[in-house]
């Protein structure tokens, strides 16, 4: 739930926003997900003309209410490797993770401590450190319709 | 040392952002305040950040959280067009309380009142096509 401490803090440079992305079908779902999504729809379908309605529901249920990841976003672990699409907490900072987003927002960094239970009732002390976010609002979704709903960065 | 890292992970690129109930959040924004409530929402412990951003293993994990935005006295307006999102942001504090359980282990963050803000905003933003 907390990023800025396991980094050195020059490498977290933000990264501006990438070209859009063509709306593929398959943005949204994982390789594994469309993979047998589609070959579900395929077996039960082909031939029927109901392709398209299966796959739309399919489509809406795995994930087309989802909204988009940002096109910005840090580089944790240097230049050229992977881009993770967020920003560190900070003032100028865009707290949202979700882009073509219009609502409220709130983002929560803060410290403390707690108690952790082994197995056996072994209790420690430990300290924490999170980052919890909240975007209410209208989005557009991966299906490029406009959705209201509330998404937690957890 | 870190030894536990609990995220929603991420989805195809949608980096630890999860749905959540629209009656888990309450904003009064004409009052600086807002609260998060989520109950039992099913995360991924990976023990460290490093190991969760890798995405490697991990056990699953429940957790409730609640926070409480209060005091934003002080408004930051950002009109940023290169990111591509504009808002309107007061900062102030958070009070944060949460609890974790998974196989083996179960972690109780100590009352509200103890924890600490580092940095907190509560506001109104526009990104991306509302931009």
């Amino acid at each position: 739930m907390g990023i800025k401490h396991a980094f050195d803090p020059s490498t977290l440079v933000p990264v501006p926003p990438d070209p859009p992305e063509p709306p593929l079908l398959a943005r949204g779902l994982t390789r594994r997900q469309f993979v047998r999504t589609a070959g579900v729809a395929a077996g039960v379908a082909a031939g029927s003309g109901l392709w398209g309605p299966f796959l739309r529901s399919a489509w809406a249920k795995n994930g087309g209410l989802l909204p988009r990841h940002l096109h910005g976003g840090i580089r944790p672990f240097g230049p050229g490797t992977q881009l993770f699409h967020f920003f560190l907490p900070g003032p100028g900072a865009e707290p949202a993770s979700i882009t073509d987003f219009d609502g409220v927002v709130g983002l929560a960094a803060a410290t403390g401590s707690g108690t952790a239970t082994k197995g056996k009732g072994e209790k420690s002390s430990r300290p924490f450190e999170v980052d919890l976010r909240f975007m209410k609002g209208r989005y557009i979704g991966r299906d490029g319709k406009e959705h209201h709903g509330t998404f937690g960065f957890i | 040392m870190q030894t536990h890292d609990f995220n929603s992970g991420i989805d195809n690129g949608l980096f630890w952002t999860k749905r959540i109930p629209d009656s888990s959040v309450e904003i009064h924004l004409d009052k600086n305040r807002a609260m998060m409530r989520v109950q039992t929402i099913e995360l991924e412990d990976y023990h460290d950040v490093v190991n969760a951003l890798q995405d490697g293993p991990s056990k699953e994990a429940v957790a409730s959280f609640t926070v409480h935005w209060s005091g934003h006295n002080t408004t930051q307006h950002i009109h940023d067009a290169k990111q591509q999102f504009r808002g309107t942001y007061s900062l102030g504090k958070v009070t944060v309380e949460w609890k974790a359980e998974e196989a083996g282990l179960t972690y109780e963050t100590d009352p509200a009142s103890t924890s600490e803000t580092v940095f907190a905003l509560l506001g109104r933003e526009r990104n991306g096509v509302f931009f």
